[in-house]
């Protein structure tokens, strides 16, 4: 009878709805943004910078005006934009018809140098899974919600009252004050809900009664007057109140139950990643050693290594004896022991496969695009095709595969399509406010969700040391291919910053950020090079601003003359780039000799490797009609092996040519041709003079690589530069109004990522399948030249790709894995290649008969077979590629381009962060979702 | 009874595991023999192997008996066939038909390659795996060089010229010549001329050939000798004769 009073007491009524919206306002000393300024900052910092700096300090945001329904529609056609635009700058689009380019060697040794990429897709995906919980609060129906605003507001109309609390205004903008003094009533006494206590009581969890406190607390701070006066009407018509509202509660209890059950398991899971991760480190360490002891017998093993089998089908292939009798030790080496050598290699591939399972196990539980995927990329481990089409970003596959019903909030990236139907009704979006509120208040959830993501953040640090033993690794046995002198060579770094001198601005940003004095920590998250926060940035602005001006200097000035060996492109000709006094005023003397050696490494391999290689190039275009960009375009596609090479050649032979995209007029399917626009395209530009250009200069992937670091840090400083002012804006509200102003950090990041794709083309150019081909080709028809001969002599890579495409065509008529009875072609080959390379008796026997009595086969000095050609009067020797390499039609190319590729992909992600936000509404759900 | 009960009590649980075993027994049959020998002595069975040729890899199991699912005797012994691995034939000069037959004979695999090497045309003049060898034919092919027919040319410097070109086309090149040509050294390299004072020999030599010593050359193939016409003065007497004198 007493609260039947209390709740018809309009007293309480007024102080309620007088108050508690006051409550809820913002604090007056916030600087407010309204959602334009929004999406100016994102379009100048990036999403993900906007969102960093703008938790600098406490921002007054609106809310995103896209109707909730909606938004996962946006959201998904992000993320679809942000595939094309990824897949344009593998420069694959254009050839859709055609086939799809393998990248898969790409991720096949660690990208160990940059892992910032793919924020936008975690920012998005993080929107998608917000959204889905909320459309996903269906299961509090209509008569569920009404149920728990009436016992909302009996609870808090008889509070008030018992609590002497007639004007609430006094809490105004202390929430918690509230919660001080509204909790203690709630808890202790029996008066208030005495139902949810039994039932906790009951099933053993007092955590029941503090979500429903949660709940009561909550709801009470967001209500108005209008829900106010619904609820009021609502409670005098709802029978057993208490009850059901308990059964609500414990509803909702069970929910979050559930969700600390699943990160509980992702952590465990996390956990056995990390132990997965330490075994397979050590498992690689021993490897190596017992291949070392193997000395120039490797070569086998460097083909079994690279080849595109997975871990477990490595490690059961040595089990079955693919290696049995073909590793050997060599004669003097006492410590080498083939047994012990397979052991090791079966226990390495074995922890390599484990720790796959284990990834995929993680990415079931917690669906996490960001680590699973991130996890799978950089150890280029294939996900299963479950998970793969899981981890599809933005495809309905996605909520197929993660199931808000698991209790998983941050699985919850959604069973989008299915809700897309649903309309939410207006009981749902008055709890939305609140269940979002919950989410961030539950501690338990709150303290699980940390230490996942700590652990992840342990397990991505992990990584990208394991990818980094996996690359040296790799390149140990690369090694053993690799003769250039050029490619082996590893600059000093007083020689490197004498010989990028003009870059020194960029550089002194970038080692700024990474260590600003000898106390202090990074400024920047070494892995993803982004500052940590916006005090960061505004302190490496104060003390480098002027060097990050020089730098965009330098990179403006650059970008316009790529090619030019004096100004920046060609960093192998460091005879230009600075005289032997300045050298000799800045180096050592031993440093001095260094440079020498360096010098004269680059002046042969421009001789013997890229001249010549240049001239046969362009007959070849000459030859085939084919413009310079089209061909420059053409060497931007990564080539893994002779599968890939045959799209592009069929696309060449189509009469397919490469056109700038003409502005306003973009084709979803003209996208690859961005992927060199930026170099050869714009108003009164020579396209083909450009390409021309570029198609003949010479860069080294390790600078490219350097820069492409440097440049990334300084763009963030030169996101808040105005070229018209030449000043740093450090006040977001203001940088937001002038956002147009300020275009330099994504000009630098675009720059970047143009000299990115150069030194890939150029690696292609020099390198890969595709010179490979026209090497061949002109084999073939009889048109060989000196040019060809020093080449092939010089370049091993190219050798060795020539050689596959050669023995491949001397089995043309005949498939390349014979299904005939008897040992595989794959088993022929492998005794062919040994008995070439025997050391005592080289026997050609086997591989004249497998390719041909017409063929010369010989074996090199330090025991490799080699297939001998006759060009012009001179022999080059083009070393033979393994068996497992001839039989996936894999090429050769030096490891570093992998981590150019990789670092080009992370440049795309930044680049898509400033362009791909087109829409106030979408950066608002982005940055405040 | 009770006497029955303890006979028979010891056969029990002798014949326990047996049945077990019975039912268990797993197929070892193109397994590794290291895997059979474990599990016979994990299970107190013993082995007997038979070793023979085969094509299956060598140490790897054949058959056993009894086999998979089988049941292993009162005696736990169990039969095993272990292949050696194959043999490879000896098929050095044979003709490449024959040695073709031969390995059909033997389901062993082969490739052919025709080399430039001494020997008749179509002979098989190098095999690998080597006569005798045991290899494992589930992974290796005999290779088998044949010869084009020709010869290694023998060392003929220092041989008389009409004397070598018998030599060679007796050996079958045909093609054998002088050079330069002359039919009168090449039938006859050895003259003397009778003078006063002393007889003046006069020996066609051959200097080198092409192809040269130690080369291969096809039957068909043309072989030019070189030569030196060499003179010495011989049986030295008195004379009276002034006549010009030879050096």
């Amino acid at each position: 009878m007493k609260l039947k009073l209390l709740w018809h007491s309009r007293a309480a009524i007024l102080a309620l709805s007088t108050a508690l919206p006051l409550l809820a306002q913002p604090a007056e000393s916030k600087p407010k943004l309204t959602a334009g300024q929004v999406s100016g900052l994102t379009k100048q910092l990036g999403a993900s910078g906007t969102k960093l700096y703008l938790s600098w300090q406490e921002y007054d945001l609106p809310s995103s005006g896209l109707p909730l329904d909606e938004r996962s529609a946006v959201v998904e056609d992000l993320l679809k934009r942000y595939e094309a635009r990824r897949q344009a700058y593998s420069a694959v689009s254009n050839l859709n018809s055609y086939g799809t380019i393998a990248t898969a060697t790409v991720a096949a040794v660690g990208a160990t140098v940059l892992t910032g990429g793919a924020a936008l897709p975690v920012a998005a995906a993080g929107v998608l899974g917000a959204t889905g919980f909320q459309l996903n609060g269906r299961f509090l129906d209509s008569s569920e919600g009404k149920v728990a605003d009436a016992m909302v507001y009996e609870i808090g109309t008889e509070l008030v009252l018992q609590t002497g609390m007639l004007d609430l205004a006094q809490f105004r903008g202390k929430p918690e004050e509230l919660r001080q003094l509204v909790e203690g009533p709630l808890r202790e006494s029996d008066a208030y809900l005495a139902d949810v206590k039994a039932r906790a009581q009951a099933i053993g969890d007092q955590r029941l009664v503090d979500t429903t406190i949660d709940v009561v607390i909550t709801r009470l701070a967001l209500m108005d007057e209008a829900q106010l006066r619904a609820a009021e009407a609502n409670a005098a018509s709802i029978t057993d109140l208490s009850e059901r509202f308990s059964l609500v509660a414990e509803h909702l209890h069970q929910r979050l139950v559930k969700t600390e059950v699943t990160l509980d398991r992702h952590e465990q899971n996390i956990t056995e990643l990390q132990t997965g991760m330490v075994a397979l480190g050590g498992a690689i360490v021993a490897m190596d050693a017992q291949i070392q002891t193997l000395g120039r017998n490797q070569t086998l093993i460097a083909d079994f290594a690279f080849s595109r089998m997975s871990p477990r089908e490595k490690a059961d292939a040595l089990r079955n004896g693919l290696l049995d009798g073909r590793i050997r030790c060599p004669k003097d080496q006492s410590d080498c022991d083939v047994s012990e050598i397979k052991t090791a290699m079966i226990t390495r591939y074995e922890a390599d496969a484990d720790l796959q399972d284990n990834i995929e196990t993680a990415g079931n539980v917690l669906k996490g695009i960001h680590d699973a995927r991130q996890i799978a990329a950089n150890l280029g481990i294939e996900l299963g095709k479950d998970a793969e089409l899981a981890l599809n970003v933005g495809t309905a596959a996605l909520g197929a595969y993660v199931q808000f019903q698991s209790g998983n909030p941050l699985g919850a990236v959604a069973s989008l399509t299915s809700l897309f139907g649903n309309r939410p009704d207006p009981d749902q979006q008055r709890f939305e406010a609140m269940m979002g509120f919950m989410r961030q208040q539950f501690g338990l959830v709150n303290a699980k969700l940390d230490t996942v993501l700590e652990n992840q953040q342990a397990i991505m640090d992990g990584i990208v040391d394991l990818s980094e033993q996996i690359e040296a690794s790799h390149n140990a046995l690369d090694e053993k291919l690799n003769r250039i002198d050029w490619l082996q060579q590893k600059m000093d770094a007083n020689i490197k910053q004498l010989l990028w001198r003009d870059w020194q601005g960029c550089n002194a940003v970038y080692r700024f950020a990474l260590k600003p004095d000898e106390q202090s920590a990074p400024l920047v998250n070494l892995k993803t090079l982004r500052f940590h926060n916006f005090e960061a940035l505004r302190d490496t602005i104060q003390s480098k601003g002027d060097d990050a001006r020089a730098c965009r200097a330098t990179i403006s000035r650059s970008r316009a003359s790529l090619f030019d060996t004096a100004s920046f492109g060609n960093f192998l000709g460091t005879t230009s780039a600075f005289s032997d006094d300045e050298a000799a005023a800045h180096l050592t003397p031993e440093e001095f000799r260094d440079l020498g050696d360096i010098r004269s490494a680059a002046q042969r391999f421009t001789q013997d490797v890229i001249a010549p290689q240049n001239r046969i190039l362009f007959a070849w275009l000459a030859r085939r009609q084919i413009d310079p960009a089209t061909a420059l375009f053409a060497f931007t596609m990564p080539l893994a092996g002779a599968d890939d090479l045959a799209i592009v050649s069929r696309w060449l032979e189509d009469g397919q040519r490469y056109a700038c995209p003409v502005l306003g007029q973009e084709r979803p399917e003209d996208l690859g041709r961005y992927a060199i626009s930026g170099l050869v395209c714009g108003p009164q530009v020579n396209t083909q003079g450009l390409a021309s250009e570029y198609l003949s200069a010479s860069y080294s992937t390790d600078v490219l690589t350097e820069i492409t670091r440097w440049s990334l840090v300084s763009a963030q400083l030169l996101d808040l530069y105005s070229g018209a002012t030449g000043n740093f804006e450090l006040d977001l509200v203001k940088l937001a109004d002038n956002s147009g102003n300020f275009p330099v950090g994504r000009s630098m990041v675009n720059a970047a990522l143009d000299l990115a794709t150069l030194g890939h083309a150029f690696q292609e150019r020099i390198f890969g399948g595709l010179m490979g081909q026209i090497v061949f080709e002109d084999l073939s028809n009889g048109r060989a030249t000196p040019d060809h001969a020093l080449a092939l002599t010089s370049n091993p890579y190219l050798a060795q790709n020539v050689a596959m495409l050669m023995l491949r065509a001397a089995r043309a008529n005949e498939p390349i894995i014979d299904g005939s009875a008897g040992p595989s072609f794959l088993d022929r080959y492998y005794q062919a290649y040994l008995m070439a390379s025997d050391p005592e008796a080289p026997n050609m026997d086997g591989l004249r008969a497998l390719f041909g009595a017409a063929m010369r086969f010989a074996q090199r000095e330090d025991g490799l077979p080699t297939l001998i050609l006759d060009i012009a009067g001179q022999n080059p020797a083009l070393p033979l590629p393994g068996p497992q390499q001839l039989i996936e039609a894999r090429f050769t190319v030096p490891q570093n381009r992998d981590t150019l590729l990789a670092d080009r992909a992370v440049l795309v992600d930044w680049l898509a962060e400033y362009d791909l936000i087109d829409d106030p509404d979408l950066a608002l759900l982005l940055i405040n979702p | 009874m009770r006497a029955f009960a303890l006979r028979l009590f010891p056969v029990l649980v002798w014949f326990v595991p047996i049945a077990a075993i019975a039912e268990d027994l797993p197929n070892f049959v193109g397994k590794p023999v290291g895997d059979l020998r474990a599990f016979a002595s994990s299970q107190n069975i013993t082995l007997r192997e038979e070793a023979f040729l085969s094509s299956a890899p060598p140490d790897y199991v054949v058959w056993h008996v009894p086999g998979e699912g089988g049941a292993v005797g009162f005696d736990r012994v169990m039969r095993a066939g272990v292949s050696l691995g194959a043999e490879a034939p000896n098929l050095l000069g044979a003709p490449l038909p024959d040695a073709v037959a031969q390995l059909e004979a033997m389901g062993l695999p082969y490739a052919s390659v025709p080399v430039a090497e001494p020997g008749f045309a179509g002979e098989v003049v190098r095999q690998t795996p080597k006569p005798l060898e045991k290899f494992d034919a589930s992974r290796l092919v005999v290779f088998l060089a044949v010869s084009e027919g020709g010869i290694a040319m023998p060392a003929l410097a220092g041989r008389r010229l009409d004397h070598a070109l018998a030599a060679l086309r007796q050996a079958g090149l045909t093609g054998a010549v002088e050079h330069p040509p002359s039919s009168h050294w090449a039938a006859n390299s050895y003259e003397v001329e009778k003078g006063c004072g002393s007889d003046i020999e006069r020996t066609a030599i051959v200097s080198h050939s092409t192809p040269p010593q130690g080369s291969f050359s096809g039957f068909e193939q043309p072989v030019m000798l070189q030569y030196d016409i060499r003179t010495r003065r011989i049986n030295p007497r008195g004379c009276i004769f002034r006549g010009p004198q030879i050096e």
